[in-house]
């Protein structure tokens, strides 16, 4: 019995782990700009086809796979801001949220003209056997997942802490005007943070991409990753890693418990119950409004 | 009557006789545009007076549309009640998600109605003994006494006549004192708390309200299309009403009644690029955000007031 729980907790941190590192992309541009970016779940889309097709048609080393679907998306994310979001800088914020629906719908639709609306498998990223611990079973696919993810998270948080860019998007992101008479360009920093958020989300795509197939509606696991984020505050990127274990988990153990139908809603119930209950999310730093 | 008051009901009687003018075919799109017209409108209380986005107006719809048909098939209740009906329990499903969600600023109406239009979505696939899942429900025609609307001049004509009543009911509330104060509170939400506005009641209402008109819009499309499915309520649908809002013009309601004539009409008109038609809803959200963010109602209103100058 505890063994089963023990299990259903193990399997779901594999996926939390994906919903995070999305969730942290939303943090992350939501922190600096105030816009909820609805199209990080293409970028993790697209990236799961760049990885689909350095890896799988190209036949390149995994750590090389890795390397260059992020640098793709990153310089995507940039080329996108300066298209798009930059010129809607000044515009109400429900402009620049729509934009960002415009973007997702754009990104989809290319994927789906390029590579056709089939499905492709996505072949493992390492030799997919079952390892045993005791009575519990994993495979060295979902460690390699997990541990990505966590080196990744770990990355983030000494790059915002130690590093000079890190504390330049940090000083944007609580105050943009101050910032900029600091002389920090706030025009580079929100070029790196949209590349930023790109690449997290096309890694946590190649991450996916073997534990799901690779199609043009993948993006939906996004919605998922809102309630994730939403859950920790929306601002708060370790409420965002919390978050996405709490729902990985919660999804599995709902889904023995109660059946397998409930898996899919549980995050929208989750996300409701926090609208209503506590709509600065669980982890939220107190904030007031400015007038 | 003054000229203008002439003018409209003229074009009301030109549109009222259209049915015996064009063909069965052009007459159904007609009618869908309308439809979506009535949907566009509602959504305009959201984006245009609140200054909010809504991802579920189309899951309002299907709320109408299943309360509408369920009530039809198992209680034999009549279009004429379960319509308005359906239309009444969107609104009000509409004003409980927007309680705490209007709360809030920003982007939580997004997320919150995101959640509601995926939980509603799964309800109508996997509730089958009620809904029959992904497979659908046919609905009967709409009858009064011994008239059956189940011809397409019947369905216009319907359609039409509500048309009329709802974009009426819009463009009078604007002049309201309701729609004073919601536009005053799109100017500056600061300002007009400090006149003792209380925000979130009126946007909760501008939100039930687009609710009740996306279920109005719903419980037409029904009629009209005598067949539904779940994933015609889903998030695109939802999309391509916000589309309609945006091209044709964030903030002005005559935008949106243009923005869902035109992209309601687009896929007819370009019959050959049907696979592209996604990506060209995209590009004309982004390039009117980008470039003209008053839409086509504001490329259609520059045009006048620079004819008019050059004519003075």
């Amino acid at each position: 019995m505890t063994l089963i729980l023990v299990q259903l907790i193990l399997s779901g941190l594999v996926l939390g782990a994906i919903y995070a590192l999305i969730a942290l992309g939303y943090v992350i541009i939501y922190k600096a700009t105030s816009v909820v970016n609805f199209a990080q779940g293409e970028a993790v889309m697209v990236g799961a086809y760049i990885a689909l097709s350095v890896y799988s048609f190209m036949h390149l080393p995994v750590p090389l796979v890795f390397a260059i679907t992020v640098a793709i998306a990153a310089v995507l994310g940039v080329t996108i801001e300066r298209v798009a979001y930059r010129r809607l800088v000044g515009a109400p914020v429900i402009s620049l949220i729509i934009a960002t629906l415009a973007v997702g719908l754009i990104l989809r639709n290319v994927v789906r003209l390029v590579f056709g609306p089939n499905v492709y498998p996505f072949p493992p990223l390492i030799a997919n056997r079952p390892l045993r611990f005791g009575g519990l079973v994993t495979t060295p696919q979902n460690l390699l997942i997990l541990g990505v993810a966590v080196a990744c998270m770990v990355l983030l948080f000494v790059y915002f802490r130690y590093t000079k860019w890190g504390k330049a998007m940090r000083a944007v992101s609580q105050n943009g005007t101050a910032a900029v008479l600091m002389g920090i360009s706030v025009r580079k920093v929100f070029s790196m943070i949209w590349a930023l958020s790109a690449g997290l989300g096309a890694l946590a795509g190649v991450l996916l991409a073997p534990l799901l197939v690779v199609n043009p509606d993948m993006g939906w696991i996004a919605l998922k990753a809102f309630v994730v984020a939403i859950l920790g505050g929306f601002q708060s990127l370790p409420g965002a890693v919390l978050g996405g274990f709490a729902l990985g988990i919660l999804e599995n153990l709902a889904g023995f418990y109660i059946g397998s139908a409930v898996k899919d809603i549980v995050a929208y119930v989750v996300l409701i119950a926090i609208l209503i209950a506590r709509p600065t999310g669980l982890f939220a730093e107190r904030t007031g409004k400015r007038v | 009557m003054t000229s203008r008051a002439a003018a409209i009901a003229a074009g009301i009687m030109l549109m009222g006789a259209l049915p015996w003018v064009i063909g069965v075919y052009p007459l159904h799109v007609l009618t869908l545009v309308l439809v979506s017209v009535i949907s566009a409108v509602g959504l305009y209380f959201v984006t245009g007076l609140t200054g909010q986005v809504s991802l579920c107006h189309a899951t309002f719809s299907g709320i109408a549309a299943y309360v509408l048909v369920v009530l039809g098939r198992d209680l034999g209740v009549p279009f004429w009640i379960g319509w308005p009906l359906g239309a009444v329990v969107a609104g009000a499903i509409g004003y409980l998600v927007g309680v705490p969600a209007l709360r809030l600023q920003g982007h939580y109406l997004a997320l919150a109605t995101l959640g509601l239009g995926e939980i509603v979505l799964l309800l109508n696939v996997h509730w089958e003994s009620v809904t029959n899942g992904p497979n659908g429900l046919d609905v009967s025609a709409p009858r009064l006494g011994a008239l059956v609307v189940s011809t397409e001049r019947g369905k216009y004509l319907l359609v039409l006549a509500a048309v009329v009543i709802m974009v009426a009911f819009a463009a009078n509330l604007r002049r309201s004192k309701l729609g004073l104060v919601l536009t005053a509170v799109m100017d500056s939400e600061i300002a007009s708390q400090a006149f003792g506005v209380r925000l979130a009641r009126y946007k909760v209402f501008a939100f039930a309200l687009s609710a009740f008109y996306a279920g109005v819009a719903g419980g037409l499309y029904c009629a009209v299309v005598g067949f539904i499915t779940p994933y015609e309520f889903g998030l695109w649908p939802s999309l391509w009403t916000l589309t309609m809002v945006v091209v044709g013009g964030m903030g002005y309601l005559w935008g949106a009644v243009l923005g869902a004539i035109v992209i309601t009409a687009l896929p007819e008109v370009l019959r050959g690029l049907k696979d592209y038609q996604e990506l060209l809803y995209g590009v004309l959200l982004l390039v009117t955000l980008v470039f003209k963010p008053s839409g086509l109602y504001g490329l259609l209103l520059g045009r006048r007031a620079a004819a008019s100058k050059g004519s003075s």
